[in-house]
């Protein structure tokens, strides 16, 4: 659909809030507790955080939590019964306040999720997920959007994008259908007004590199010994696939007790030794720099050939998480002029 | 620095070690490991206050399996793991050479094993008097409120390991929540799992952990998990009066037996 223009006074949100818990809908936004800010559920306007470049963790949990309960299961003598998530009772949930690199996201992990086989829980939770981003004012020396295909005020993936252009004004683009049922649901709220050129009030984010030249590059750097020197301090953590918008990875966990137990998807993370480890004992991935290779061409070769979509967004938290500073934005920018 | 940088080369140069392990300049002021393998590589080489991760992680890495002599620059925490790795038969004295940085950031030259433990006893430990006081709001607390704060604190962990892999200490190859016959400790990162994991990690530790903070410094979520372990310090410290990486012959209180162990928890 065409993007709608609009205006949003910004007292008018916590009106929105407040609608959107009375429609039943669970609101989720930035939160600041204990030092951290992180997307926690809200019910007034006063607890998010709205200076925060980006939340520690990606929204991903939103439609993908970090342990999912996918069926539970109970043996009798002679039969087991199956009971399957009920994916109709998930909540309606509207991330607000999200980034416009947050919500780039879910379009690759959408891609992992409904590529070959669609992924029923994923895209029930997805479908009931609105996503009413605010472009970055700010960016810091992690930010790399703009290396990837994204920027300060990208609209991709967003539902409705506002941008705050004065103190007490957003300029709301309405991106989506379920951003339009939001406006056709709140038309008093909404003010008209023409298209109003963003850059202006959008961070500068330099752009170091393409996606498409690290696409190009990783042709010939399969064998190379880049991956050996850049992974020898990388401790081999899972934290930059955790924090991380785009990494879908999981494993399955059954948890029983006698008879009946419960199956899982929790997160998991290809920087694990155990993530390819065969029964046999053989491990195609031995070492950590075959997985940091991995890693890397995951997202910038494999995903584009399988999926059409790079997996990265470029928000940084892989970087700012990392306990050894493998800063990936630094290290593509060393692939692309290689 | 100059002096760090001064010793370095000139083992290097002398073949006296084939490889350091020390920091370099990283991204957006930060600082990072790095490995230097010749005299010229160590001109990138830096030390300041900010460089606090625990190097002897590396020891036990791929990268110094083949090398037959590793420079380290040890501040007291990576002294103290290395101590207490060497009490565990996890490193040879004849494969490192220990360069050591007071806790005031001076070098104090290389120092063999019994040197090592020597200047360990000097340094003071990495608990600051906040650290202090948080332990002391823990422990006040009654045993149902305290229990409850762990587990509301351990909910935010994604399980992602980043404590495990940072510390030096956790060396085993296969991890035993990478057991799953019997699955000792469940995968999946809900409250219980997230509770036995720390648990069962804590447990691990006691007695052997050194305190250098670098599980909470790895956390992506901030989870202060190391108070965990310096309250077992403390616990240990009454108990057995004995005390982590200090003694290249040190037994860990948890897994060793003497004859003035205290037995009056048999009842």
């Amino acid at each position: 659909m065409e993007i709608l223009n609009k205006l949003l006074d910004k007292t008018a949100l916590s009106t929105l809030i407040e609608r959107f818990g009375k429609a039943g809908k669970e609101v989720y936004a930035p939160v600041k507790e204990n030092g951290i800010t992180d997307f926690a559920k809200v019910d007034t306007i006063d607890k998010i955080d709205f200076e925060c470049i980006a939340t520690k963790q990606s929204a991903k949990s939103l439609v993908f939590p970090r342990v999912e309960k996918i069926l539970s299961f109970e043996k009798s003598y002679d039969d087991i019964s199956v009971k399957n998530v009920d994916i109709n009772a998930f909540p309606e949930v509207v991330a607000l306040g999200s980034r416009p690199c947050d919500a780039a996201g879910f379009i690759p992990l959408d891609a992992i999720f409904s590529t070959d086989h669609v992924d029923e829980i994923f895209n029930a939770r997805l479908k009931k997920l609105t996503v009413i981003s605010i472009s970055c004012k700010k960016a810091d020396e992690y930010c790399f959007c703009t290396s990837v295909n994204g920027n300060p005020g990208n609209t991709a993936g967003s539902d409705i994008l506002l941008t705050e252009i004065s103190d007490s004004t957003y300029f709301a683009e309405i991106v989506t259908e379920k951003g339009k049922a939001i406006l056709d649901a709140n038309t008093d709220l909404f003010k008209d007004t023409s298209a109003i050129d963003k850059t202006p009030h959008l961070a500068d984010v330099k752009q170091e590199f393409t996606a498409e030249a690290i696409n190009e590059k990783l042709n010939n750097l399969f064998e190379s010994d880049i991956w050996d020197k850049q992974a020898l301090r990388c401790v081999g953590c899972g934290a930059c696939a955790y924090v991380c918008p785009a990494c879908g990875c999981f494993d399955i966990q059954d948890e029983n007790k006698g008879n009946k137990g419960i199956r899982y998807r929790c997160w998991d993370s290809c920087g694990f030794g155990l993530f390819t480890l065969h029964t046999s004992g053989h491990n195609p991935r031995e070492k950590q720099s075959q997985r940091w290779r991995q890693r890397i061409f995951h997202k910038f070769s494999y995903q584009m050939v399988q999926q059409k979509q790079f997996g990265c967004v470029g928000c940084g938290r892989c970087s700012r998480a990392c306990p050894a500073d493998m800063n990936i934005a630094e290290h593509l920018k060393e692939i692309s002029i290689n | 620095m100059e002096e760090i940088k001064k010793i370095a080369k000139q083992l290097l140069s002398e073949n006296k070690i084939q490889m350091v392990i020390g920091f370099e300049k990283g991204t957006a002021n930060k600082v990072r490991p790095a490995f230097f393998k010749n005299a010229d590589d160590v001109e990138k080489l830096i030390y300041n206050d900010t460089c606090i991760h625990n190097l002897a992680l590396y020891l036990k890495k791929d990268i110094c399996h083949h090398i037959a002599n590793v420079g380290i620059i040890a501040n007291p925490n990576v002294v103290r793991s290395i101590i207490q790795l060497a009490s565990e038969n996890q490193v040879k004295e004849e494969k490192i050479t220990i360069i050591g940085i007071s806790y005031e950031g001076k070098c104090v030259g290389i120092l063999d094993f019994k040197a090592a433990e020597e200047f360990a006893k000097t340094q003071p430990k990495g608990l600051k008097p906040e650290d202090r006081a948080f332990i002391e709001k823990i422990q006040a607390m009654p045993l149902e409120e305290r229990f409850n704060y762990w587990v509301e604190t351990f909910s935010t962990c994604v399980k992602c390991y980043a404590c495990r892999a940072s510390c030096p200490m956790c060396y085993c190859g296969k991890c035993n929540v990478e057991t799953n016959n019997p699955q000792w400790i469940p995968v999946a990162s809900h409250k219980y799992g997230n509770m036995e994991w720390h648990i069962m990690r804590a447990m691990h530790l006691a007695g052997r952990c050194i305190n250098c903070g670098e599980c909470t410094r790895a956390c992506p979520v901030d989870i202060p998990l190391n108070m965990l372990s310096y309250m077992l310090t403390d616990f240990v410290m009454d108990e057995f009066h004995t005390e982590a990486g200090l003694s290249t012959t040190y037994a860990p209180a948890l897994s060793s037996y003497t004859n003035v162990d205290k037995e009056n928890f048999i009842k």
